[in-house]
């Protein structure tokens, strides 16, 4: 027994050692040797690019959002500001957007970006230089113009509501070609170096043109760590100032650190195939929306970091979001097995949950949800399947009677709500309602913003109308931070914003 | 028997064995609580008089959770090595029975089935055929299957020209009278311990494969299940991980001492 612990504890102080020589200041105002301030963190995955154009992932995002700017850039709330360009307009028609630049702006190589810079770019995004759009969203790109050295002109061949947020994608350098080994953005952070596997070490741009978003940290170190036990301990022995954990270590580590528990705009749901007995049956679908008890899932799942969802929306996104919807199926079993009755399964039915063995928190809210179903009848099974498989049999073919998922966040009401279009390549739900495809189509052509949330939020009514799905909750993102470190904001996109943290001295 | 229990790894093997049957009968006919009725006001409660091992994340009891997952593991323990024995035992009789190319086509395919390391081959029959009970109990045998094959066949080699076997020969015994009624009984001591060996090793299998998502489906309590869910609570709950892990180091060592025990009586080399 001794000579175990003796081996433990050899093991632990030679790993601990390891992760010292890349980080050995522990001091407490967050200092290297040098005496420049210094912020330590995670990203959960190997970037899977750091050329903006070629990198899909979010968590690569998160962070080189730091170093990328695009046109317009989006506050705390989702809603679109000035970025790169100070203003634009967009003609009536919605095909041509023009935007004013400002003309203080360098990159972080010394280059002042003027109106050659961001048409390149365009000409990438959009494919007219290269052939191939960046995403299918700018393919109706067709021309770019530069009347002058500060207004870009872009047109398009059909309108689309949408088209503005896109603009976000960062902007690089005129001609510029090293994006995926040498980042060069406009940022308030600028690159400093990558080693795979192991981090990304960023530094601040002392140019930076914006006074209030100028970066307060000197350095920013992000290590690539996905397990949540090595988390912790990082965390605990002062190796990381700041980190995304589980609720339920949160609940562990709230002694010491801030704990920042926000909504993230992700939608996790019990998806039903709409187009399968029993579940083409509405009153089916509100008999299951009764039996659930979203509670138990928000507690028993997520330890209570989850926001409750009612609809396929979440609250984060405050200007579309539909309050009228929460709560419309309260938590009701005597009414599920009327409904179930009403729709003449009188002895309950069985069906099974598909469920990715990847995410724990998945697992758990399917156990949750069949001990619920059990007390008004029903009896559901559990099969844990490989993310691939999920991937294929599920989402792409849509070969399934129930699944639980958590549905990525996007800053477009379009891009959330489109899943549930009949023909959308995706709508794995199998929904089909005539009213909603229409609505959708409207509100992608509509320009008048007022008018777009309130087609939106009608649309969110539609679906928790028809209880197309039951929807559970917005997994919070839970960030715990050393307590001396402030000033974190939160996004309803993947976005670690380094320029808003400071050490209070 | 009483040579058995003199030796000091078969009897601690089987005195924790023992213990493990007793809860594993009670667990028939009576568990402190159901096994799958959550109680959430009471999730990750410490041991106490209520719940004796403490809840779960869900407020399940995890010592109803531990019997009915022992009952798993042996049920699923035993008809692998059951059936891998079965078939194991026919192959390798037959093949080193009669020796000659039959043999060699045989200990070809089980020279290729033992190039895979043996979860890896369970993984790629229930990536194939879905998981469940029945699959992983298919998988986890014919896992076990090379094992026995090659040993019988070992067996057989080395007796079927042996001076008793060439007596009966003579006689006019049947070859099916000579393998299964003379030479069996030979290898019988050295098939117990590799058994034991296996069941030890197809116990560790499930609870990796069920850890995986591979084999058992929650809400059922299997070893390995409770493994997964309860590794996010490692620091809020360490009895919660505890629990399992020792219960399965517990089964996989009571078999493994067993076997040890059996091959040492049978002036094995351990």
């Amino acid at each position: 027994m001794k000579k175990i612990l003796v081996f433990l504890l050899a093991v632990l102080t030679l790993t601990s050692c390891a992760k010292n020589e890349d980080s050995s200041s522990t001091e407490s105002l967050g200092r290297n040797n040098e005496g420049v301030s210094l912020i330590r963190l995670t990203m959960p995955s190997e970037p899977d690019s750091l050329d903006p154009y070629i990198s899909t992932a979010s968590d690569t995002e998160a962070v080189m959002h730091n170093v990328y700017e695009g046109l317009v850039l989006f506050d705390e709330n989702g809603s679109i500001i000035p970025g790169l360009a100070e203003s634009w307009e967009i003609s009536d028609d919605g095909l041509e957007y023009t935007f004013h630049l400002r003309d203080d702006v360098t990159f972080h190589s010394g280059e002042h970006m003027d109106s050659a810079d961001v048409a390149y770019s365009f000409e990438i995004i959009s494919g007219l230089s290269t052939g191939e759009p960046i995403s299918s969203r700018f393919s109706t790109i067709t021309a770019i113009e530069t009347p002058d050295e500060y207004t870009v002109i872009l047109n398009l061949s059909e309108p689309n509501a949408a088209f503005l947020e896109g603009t976000r994608v960062g902007i690089i350098p005129e001609g510029y070609t090293d994006s995926a080994t040498a980042p060069i953005g406009t940022g308030p952070y600028e690159f400093v170096e990558y080693t795979p596997g192991q981090r990304i070490v960023l530094e601040k741009n002392d140019e930076y043109y914006d006074e209030s978003r100028m970066g307060s940290i000197d350095r920013a170190e992000i290590y690539i760590m996905s397990d949540e036990s090595a988390i912790v301990t990082a965390l605990q022995s002062g190796q990381l100032d700041m980190a995304q954990v589980t609720g339920s270590d949160a609940e562990v580590l709230n002694r010491n650190f801030t704990i920042h528990s926000n909504p993230q705009n992700m939608v996790c749901l019990f998806a039903l195939n709409n187009a399968i007995e029993p579940f083409n049956d509405i009153r089916v679908r509100m008999a299951l929306n009764y039996a659930i008890n979203k509670d138990n899932i928000i507690y028993g799942a997520f330890d209570g970091y989850a926001t409750r969802l009612d609809s396929n929306f979440s609250p984060v996104m405050a200007s579309y979001y539909n309050s009228d919807v929460e709560n419309f199926y309260p938590y009701d079993p005597e009414k599920a097995i009327e409904l179930l009755k009403e729709a003449g399964y009188t002895d309950g039915f069985s069906f099974t949950i598909t469920v990715p063995s990847n995410y724990q928190q998945h697992v758990n809210t399917a156990q949750i949800i069949a001990e619920d179903l059990k007390a008004v009848g029903i009896k559901a099974g559990i099969q844990l399947v490989e993310w691939g498989t999920w991937l294929e049999d599920v989402y792409s073919n849509g070969n399934y009677e129930t699944t639980i998922i958590g549905l990525t966040g996007k800053l477009d009401p379009y891009e959330i709500l489109v899943r549930f279009v009949s023909d959308f390549r995706r709508n794995f739900f199998h929904y089909n309602n005539g009213e909603y495809d229409k609505l959708i189509k409207e509100a992608m052509v509509e320009t008048d913003e007022n008018k777009r949330a309130e087609l939106y939020k009608e649309c969110q009514m539609i679906l928790t109308e028809d209880a197309a799905c039951v929807w559970t909750c917005d997994p919070n993102l839970v960030i715990a931070m050393r307590s001396d470190l402030k000033g974190y904001k939160s996004y309803p996109l993947a976005f670690t914003d380094l320029s808003a943290l400071y050490y209070e001295e | 028997m009483k040579r058995y229990f003199s030796n000091p790894s078969f009897l601690i093997g089987s005195i924790i064995l023992f213990m493990m049957l007793a809860l594993l009968v009670i667990s028939f006919f009576h568990t402190p609580y159901d096994v799958t009725a959550m109680d959430l006001a009471n999730k990750l409660a410490k041991p106490s008089q209520e719940h004796f091992l403490g809840t779960d994340q869900f407020g399940r009891d995890i010592l109803s959770r531990v019997m009915k997952g022992i009952e798993v593991s042996l049920l699923i323990g035993f008809m692998a090595v059951s059936s891998g024995l079965l078939f194991g035992l026919l192959i390798g009789s037959f093949s080193g029975y009669f020796g000659g190319r039959l043999d060699e086509i045989i200990m070809k395919i089980i020279d290729t089935l033992m190039a895979f390391p043996g979860v890896l081959l369970a993984m790629m029959l229930i990536a194939v055929f879905g998981n469940g009970l029945l699959n992983t109990i298919i998988a986890l045998s014919v896992m076990a299957v090379p094992r026995f094959a090659r040993i019988t066949r070992s067996g057989y080699m080395e007796l079927r020209d042996s001076d008793f076997v060439k007596a009966e020969r003579i006689r006019g015994a049947g070859s099916l009278r000579i393998m299964f009624s003379h030479i069996l009984p030979n290898i019988v001591s050295e098939l117990s311990a590799t058994a034991s060996l296996s069941f030890a090793s197809a116990i560790m299998s499930e609870a990796g494969l069920s850890y995986l998502g591979l084999g058992m489906q929650p809400p059922s309590p299997s070893l390995g299940i409770m493994l997964s869910e309860a590794q996010d609570y490692m620091l809020r709950a360490p009895w919660y991980v505890l629990i399992p892990t020792i219960t399965i180091a517990l089964l996989v060592i009571a078999f493994n001492l067993i076997g040890d025990g059996l091959q040492e009586m049978n002036g094995g080399v351990k």
